[in-house]
């Protein structure tokens, strides 16, 4: 390449990117200039392309050149606005790789929509179609799936404005349609495709409306279901036949059904039914997408639609063979037409049985997340959704946002109950505060001075402050996990801002309520930062144990990360116990009537329950978190899992601090600096020649795996009681998953306890150094990965 | 160097590779006088492994501002890999390394050209008094981070659907330097350990902002 050209190209590559970025932000009129470069073969036509409006031409080629002429080789000229953000966005035309415009069109040209299609055929194409959807939900763009149907190509375009309008050509809506074969394709494909485009538009919009409301509600705009990394949202400017009302086309489906029938006798039963299942699937999968969440707090739930759709779907499955391939309906190619600032990408492939076993998963999930409407309380409401996002695997945006969105809209929980009045039950459940604290009374006080008025001033303020990042909390789960983990790394921040904040608060409410302190020792209550420092202690456990569910953790950090769990458990316990102290010398308020106070007294042993409960729960987490810390502290030392290298850039002090980053920044509770940290957890390398002598190495070997084994035992007997739990506070809505889940601890805790009994017998053998170890992260609970250890042949 | 040896090294899984001699494998700093001829020559390297081609545009970001920062393997001639980097402020916090792009010819691999091409990466960045580096890499891409981790890379967070053919990224991070001021690291016993509060501060938002959009996906 010469330096002119290659000036040139700098040049060119600029202008094209900024023509992109003009696209990217969905100007019309960028699309017509296209028409107007990349020489004869590399003729790029938007979708608005040739709508009548003429773009202005003018030709900069001399100066272009000119300008060219001033460049060496490899210089650039790089305005400060062009970030590698932009680099990575630019397409170099004329490039096979990078430019969509230099596609084959045979493809596209040679394939005939009109043509009669069998009706395996049809079949063939309908479930393709099916595969294509399902592979847009969980990721893929519209122009990798969907998009590449030459069907719906031409269904789409140019962007029909009515039904009438919208058909594959020829025959279209309203004209006699005689025989089946013609109404395979204008009567059963037509509506199919029609009901399809309205499914993914009601999807793209649920979602985007979503996007706007967490947005809307976060502090941060991180905060919110990403489009791309979990669906891609770009339509290309292509309109989902938005003009079209949803209830035009129900109709249109329900028609092509009624006719269907009507011919039945025409048809071979198989086929008759596979087509029929279709249709239907395809009628009552619409039908639920387009019910606004707004009507679901109004009773207005679809659930008969999802259960039509789930039997449809059976049938879809098992006739799926009856259909016949069409793989020239769909081609990339179509990518040439779309307003697209990519490069051309692959079809993605996606088996019709995963499709359709992930179908099944959404739809039975959609049918789940309606639960919610069933809410009872915050523990129940806490519970429910912790399991319904750690479903692996985990549940597709759109069910995410339907389970977010039903629950968390415009502020109020359900459509209906304030979220503070959601937050004030959860206090109420777990720590069970005096009546005076949230006594509704104080509200009609309007004396600045009374101190009624201040106490409703300062728990006004916290149930705000408090309301927003419980919404947070649940807004966060509905992303997937990586995000929510990264998420929760911020909101620990600041949730351990917001307890400092709330610390004040309670003084201010022990000096206006006159509270007395506890006997003991003196303390006060601590209501309000008592329930933010339970919930900032959930989450800082959560992010060390999404770590171990993500696999960000190598093997030989495993006890650290034990190490740090088991911190934060014991610190939870410790909390509980504090608050359960106060809770259990509570007496009932004076003045009650015999009614009042029995509801108070079943109240307050609800409280009890659910704080054993709790404690329980973290008595459990801690001693497993314990055995796994020492168990896996002998396995590194033993060199029985691989360390880190030696000759390395990093150190176990810089892989400490970095390891410990969103930890180290949260005032309560306070980790520990790297010299005070222990030592067997976060020394691999260099613990083990600390020792004097081998005797002394094999006397703590022996001695950890002593402790792992008491500490297994204890936690054994703690989830064998929690396996049983019944009628909990809390269990209402997903008390099979909260059991579940124990089982699936226990079995991680039965691991665990089987690799301290091999080490502990390849000890006393002497047989350590046969000892192999594998970690199985699958078949045990994703929080606590078992290390499998078993003696080399 | 900030390697400090205090970790045990099992003997590394040697694999025979081709009759090459490490010996006679040369580094190179990358040579703006040579751009012509080697340019190309990245590039068809780099994008043999890449599913989607990055414009001229890209290695030019990177090698004209940061060419001190690349650095180049040859055989007998041929050329036979490459590493790309870059090295700015990160939130203005600390000095970030990034490595932008790396890969070795095929039947060069696992001859330790890649690791000796991110030290002398990382060793630059470390003379420009780098605190950090990172990258990201596609969580099914073992040899490259069994690679990073063997130079003390951690695994920081994970990035769902990070590349634009739907897998996810690791991103990986090495610290060089101390982040923490000496109290909160510890060394000054008494001086008072509640700091957290004012001395991380960081605009988590940008940050967050930062890692997106997908199309600036680097393979490190
Ligand atoms: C990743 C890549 C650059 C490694 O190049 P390389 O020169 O073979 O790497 P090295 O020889 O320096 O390997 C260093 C260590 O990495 C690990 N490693 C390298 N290749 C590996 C493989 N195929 N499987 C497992 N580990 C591997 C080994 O631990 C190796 O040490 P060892 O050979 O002493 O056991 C090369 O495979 C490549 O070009 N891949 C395609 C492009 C790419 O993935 N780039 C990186 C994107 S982040």
């Amino acid at each position: 390449m010469n330096d002119t050209t290659n000036g040139l190209y700098n040049l060119l590559l600029w202008l094209w990117s900024t023509w992109s970025n003009l696209l990217r932000l969905g100007s019309q009129n960028g699309t017509g200039l296209f028409s107007n470069w990349g020489g004869g073969g590399g003729v790029r036509r938007g979708s608005n392309g040739g709508n009548g409006v003429q773009p202005k031409v003018k030709d900069i080629t001399e100066r272009f050149l000119e300008a060219a002429r001033e460049l060496k080789t490899g210089e650039l000229v790089q305005d400060p606005n062009f970030t590698l953000l932009e680099a990575v966005g630019a397409l170099e035309i004329m490039d096979p790789k990078m430019d969509s415009g230099l596609m084959e069109q045979d493809a596209f040209e040679n394939y005939d929509v009109l043509a009669p299609r069998l009706p395996e055929e049809i079949i063939g194409i309908l479930d393709q179609l099916l595969s294509h959807e399902v592979a847009w939900h969980t990721g893929s763009a519209l122009s990798q799936t969907l998009f590449t149907s030459l069907y719906l190509d031409r269904l789409l375009s140019p962007a029909p404005s009515s039904l009438a309008e919208a058909g594959f050509g020829k025959l279209m809506h309203g004209q006699q349609i005689r025989t089946f074969e013609e109404g395979l394709l204008h009567k059963i494909l037509r509506s199919y495709c029609i009901g399809l485009v309205k499914c993914v538009h009601h999807v793209n919009l649920q979602i985007q409306l979503e996007n706007l409301r967490t947005m809307k509600d976060a502090q941060h705009s991180s905060h919110c279901i990403y489009e791309e990394e979990d669906i891609v949202l770009q339509t290309y400017n292509v309109a989902l036949l938005e003009r079209i009302p949803s209830s035009e086309a129900l109709s249109l489906l329900t028609e092509t059904i009624e006719w269907l029938k009507h011919i039945k006798t025409e048809i071979e039963p198989q086929i008759y039914e596979a087509l029929f299942a279709r249709l239907k699937f395809r009628r009552n999968f619409l039908a639920a997408l387009a019910t606004p969440l707004d009507n679901y707090a109004d009773d207005k739930v679809p659930t008969a639609a999802w259960t039509d759709a789930q039997d449809a779907l059976q049938v879809i499955k098992e006739t799926h063979k009856l259909g016949k391939e069409v793989p020239e309906a769909c081609t990339i190619v179509v990518q040439r037409k779309l307003a697209s600032t990519v490069p051309p990408r692959p079809m993605v492939e996606y088996a019709f049985e995963e499709a359709v076993a992930t179908l099944e998963r959404m739809l039975k999930r959609n049918l789940e997340a309606l639960k919610v409407l069933e809410y009872r309380g915050g523990a129940d409401l806490y519970n429910y959704f912790i399991h319904f996002m750690a479903q692996n695997p985990q549940p597709l945006p759109y069910t995410r946002s339907l389970l977010r969105g039903l629950a968390f809209n415009k502020g109020q929980f359900l459509g209906k109950v304030p979220v503070k009045d959601v937050v004030l039950s959860d206090i109420n459940e777990l720590i069970f505060p005096r009546e005076i604290v949230f006594d509704p009374k104080h509200k009609e006080v309007e004396m600045p001075a009374h101190p009624s008025f201040k106490i409703n001033q300062v728990t006004e303020w916290y149930l705000l402050r408090a309301s927003s990042l419980y919404c947070q909390l649940f807004t966060d789960q509905a992303m997937n996990r990586s995000r929510f983990r990264r998420n929760l790394c911020h909101s620990i921040i600041e949730w351990d801002n917001f307890q400092v904040e709330a610390e004040e608060c309670d003084a201010n409410l022990a000096d206006l309520t006159n509270e007395t302190p506890l006997s003991k020792d003196q303390s006060y209550s601590y209501v309000l930062s008592s329930w933010v420092y339970l919930y900032k202690l959930r989450l800082l456990e959560w992010v060390v144990f999404l770590g171990f569910e993500l696999e960000i953790y190598q093997p030989y950090e495993y006890s650290g990360m034990f190490w740090l769990a088991q911190f934060y458990a014991r610190a939870r316990l410790s909390h509980l116990v504090r608050i359960s102290e106060f809770s259990k010398v509570r007496t009932p308020p004076s003045g009650l009537s015999r009614e009042e106070a029995q509801d108070w007294q079943k109240r307050k042993l609800l409280n009890i329950a659910l704080l054993n409960y709790h404690m329980l729960d973290a008595r459990a987490i801690e001693a497993l978190s314990s055995a796994s810390m020492s168990l896996y502290s002998v396995l590194t030392h033993l060199r029985l899992i691989p360390l880190p290298y030696a000759n390395s850039y990093a150190s176990d002090e810089l892989r400490y601090e970095l390891r410990m980053k969103p930890f180290q920044q949260v005032v309560s509770p306070q980790i520990e600096p790297f010299p005070r940290a222990p030592e067997e957890c976060f020394r691999p390398g260099t613990f083990r020649d600390e020792f004097a002598c081998e005797e002394d190495f094999t006397e703590w070997v022996e001695q950890k795996l002593e402790e792992a084994k008491v500490a297994v035992s204890y936690c054994r007997l703690d989830y064998n009681e929690l396996c049983k739990m019944e009628g909990m506070v809390g269990m209402g809505l997903a008390g099979d998953e909260i059991k579940a889940n124990y089982k699936l601890l226990l079995r991680s805790c039965v691991g665990m306890s089987l690799a301290v009994m091999a080490l502990q017998m390849a000890m006393k053998k002497g047989e350590v150094a046969k000892c192999e170890v594998r970690i199985d992260a699958e078949k045990y609970h994703p929080f606590f990965p078992v290390p499998v250890v078993s003696t080399k042949k | 160097m900030a390697a400090t040896a205090t970790t045990i090294d099992p003997t590394p899984p040697s694999k025979a590779p081709l009759n090459i001699s490490r010996d006679a494998i040369t580094y190179h700093p990358w040579d703006p006088q040579q751009e012509p001829l080697q340019l190309s020559q990245i590039r068809k390297l780099i994008s043999k492994d890449l599913s989607e081609p990055y414009s001229i545009y890209v290695y030019r970001y990177f090698l004209y501002q940061w060419g001190d920062l690349c650095y180049i393997a040859m055989h007998e001639g041929k050329f036979v890999g490459c590493v790309v980097s870059k090295l700015e402020p990160h939130r203005n916090v600390a000095l970030r390394g990034y490595i932008a792009m790396l890969a070795v010819e095929e039947e060069y691999r696992g001859l330790g050209i890649a690791s000796k091409l991110v030290r002398m990466a990382i060793d630059a960045m470390i003379e420009k008094d780098a605190d950090e580096v990172a990258l990201e890499t596609e969580i099914s891409n073992t040899a490259a981070i069994k690679l990073y981790e063997r130079l003390g890379f951690l695994r920081s967070k994970r990035l769902h659907r990070y590349y634009l053919n739907g897998s996810s990224a690791f991103r990986l991070i090495l610290y060089l330097k101390n982040h923490l001021p000496p109290e909160e690291r510890g060394i000054l016993e008494d001086a008072g350990c509640c700091g957290g509060h004012d001395g991380h501060s960081h605009d988590h938002a940008e940050h967050e902002r930062s890692e997106q959009p997908h199309d600036a996906h680097m393979i490190g």
